[in-house]
């Protein structure tokens, strides 16, 4: 794993921090298809850290990030249960990062939404009738499209300050 | 090196300083053009980081020319729609953040009657409701002129920056050939270091700022977001566009973002002043130092009396200028003056 040096560990921490001061942000919106479940504007996160510095990250800001929201203000039984499936995808973004471009790695948000979907319903946090619900899955390719623009975003920000001149 | 007594060294020194100041009058007199270019400029050096780094990841998956284009085509026209977009809903939300504030009321008006209460009554004497009025007159006075002014700019740049882009990506090494064709044989080789320090120290002054602004943008949108301000994006984009200039630029940036947190709720306001204080203390305590320091390297005195002379002369555009016009004129003469010694000794 790369997790081994200092700079790794800032790096972490700082992508842990993000995950939970976005989660807490007051601008998030209520989740329009899941009640009392809110937009998960901090599910890129994971994703960003997988495709900026490996799965190691990806796995850790997730693992961490997810848990540390869960006993944040804003934090649920959503965030609990989602603490294993938002690893596997900050995990799966690090392990694609080099295999396709960034638009496709970020595709792992939907995966991770739907890890996401089947622990609420292990849970009985989300009643399975939702799911059946073809405006459920809308709600979330919606969510899912908002997040990968986001990603690209902050990549680009991010890239733009990494180049040499 | 003791300097050269020979007299025509200094005439033509000095003529040198005299074209040079009129070039930068003209520039400053016609400074909506001026200003376009240069702007334009830090277009092209955030379009060049780009696409060699688009270059650099697409060529990994040895897709045909056409397809690149194509993609890369794609890219751009995404990132036009999603900043229209993005942008387009963060002034409506501003729009209808004016409109709920201020019902039928001054925004000023409205502030003074939430804070009147906690403002001590000694206090209450020397500041009035006319104050707050007088204040919001001048900000709204200030920021209508920047604002007239950037559309004036806006118009320029649809104008200006599409052709210096056409310029820069087809004809750049053309143009470079046939000006240095122009130069006598003899100037050539002065001509030649100095345009080249000239155009790696600006390419470096220059990209230190947008880097600098770039992240100083993202960490006031960022926390704008966290605080649940209305338009985070655009008041978070103006305080960092508006830090590049020195000293004045980040206090001017930070006044609207403030107003609005003040007139939403005392937890927006405190989550909006930590921001711009990170914003600040990151810019002040790791940028400059560690980023734009070593890209521009310029005596910190030197620089300050530069900004504060800029000031003087030519208020916040001069503010902006100072360092790059001192630049410009410090490697011309200095590379006149060596290849005239070498002429005439």
């Amino acid at each position: 794993m790369a997790f081994k040096y200092k700079n790794e560990l800032f790096k972490t921490v700082i992508f842990v921090a993000l995950y939970v001061l976005l989660g807490n942000a007051r601008s998030v919106q209520e989740n329009p298809v899941v009640p009392g479940a809110v937009i998960a504007v901090n599910m890129v996160v994971p994703v960003l850290a997988g495709i900026l510095y490996g799965r190691g990250q990806g796995l850790l800001v997730g693992f961490f990030g997810t848990l540390l929201a869960a006993f944040s203000p804003i934090g649920s039984a959503f965030e609990i249960a989602a603490i294993i499936p938002h690893s596997i995808m900050g995990f799966l973004a690090g392990y694609f990062k080099d295999k396709a471009p960034t638009p496709i790695v970020a595709c792992t948000l939907f995966i991770g939404h739907l890890l996401n979907i089947i622990m609420f319903v292990l849970f009985s946090l989300l009643p399975i009738s939702l799911v059946a619900d073809g405006q459920f899955w809308m709600g979330l390719l919606y969510e899912t499209f908002i997040g990968i623009v986001t990603i690209m975003i902050l990549k680009g920000i991010i890239t733009l300050g990494r180049v040499k001149s | 090196m003791a300097a050269t007594t020979n007299t025509i060294v200094w005439k033509i020194i000095i003529a040198i300083f005299v074209a040079l100041s009129v070039l930068f009058g003209l520039f400053f007199y016609f400074s909506g053009i001026f200003v376009t270019i240069i702007v334009g400029f830090a277009l092209i050096f955030i379009a060049e980081k780009l696409m060699k780094e688009y270059q650099k990841s697409i060529a990994k998956y040895q897709f045909k020319l056409w397809l690149r284009k194509l993609v890369g085509f794609g890219l751009v026209l995404f990132w036009l729609i999603v900043a229209l977009l993005l942008v387009g809903q963060s002034v409506g939300q501003l729009a209808s953040a004016v409109e709920q504030f201020a019902e039928g009321e001054s925004v000023t008006g409205l502030l003074f009657s939430k804070v009147k209460d906690k403002i001590p009554g000694y206090i209450q004497q020397h500041v009035s409701h006319e104050e707050f009025r007088k204040f919001e007159q001048g900000v709204i006075g200030f920021f209508s002129g920047v604002i007239s002014q950037l559309s004036f700019f806006v118009a320029n740049g649809v104008l200006i920056i599409p052709l210096l882009f056409y310029l820069y990506f087809s004809r750049w090494n053309r143009l470079k050939k046939d000006i240095y064709a122009a130069v006598p044989k003899e100037w050539q080789g002065g001509f030649l270091r100095a345009t080249s320090e000239i155009s790696r120290q600006l390419h470096d002054f220059f990209a230190a700022k947008v880097i600098e602004s770039t992240i100083i943008g993202a960490i006031c949108c960022l926390g704008f977001y966290v605080a649940g301000l209305k338009g985070w994006l655009i008041l978070g984009l103006l305080a960092g566009f508006l830090n590049i200039v020195p000293f004045i630029g980040p206090i001017i940036g930070a006044i609207p973002p403030l107003l609005f947190a003040a007139l939403d709720a005392p937890i927006v306001a405190a989550i909006v002043v930590v921001t711009i204080l990170i914003a600040q203390l990151v810019d002040n305590l790791y940028l400059i130092p560690f980023m734009i320091s070593s890209k521009v390297k310029i005596d910190s005195l030197l620089s300050i009396i530069l900004i504060l002379v800029g000031a003087q002369l030519l208020g916040p555009m001069g503010m902006v200028f100072a360092v790059p016009v001192y630049l410009i004129y410090k490697i011309v003469l200095r590379e006149s003056y060596r290849e005239l010694v070498k002429i005439y000794g």
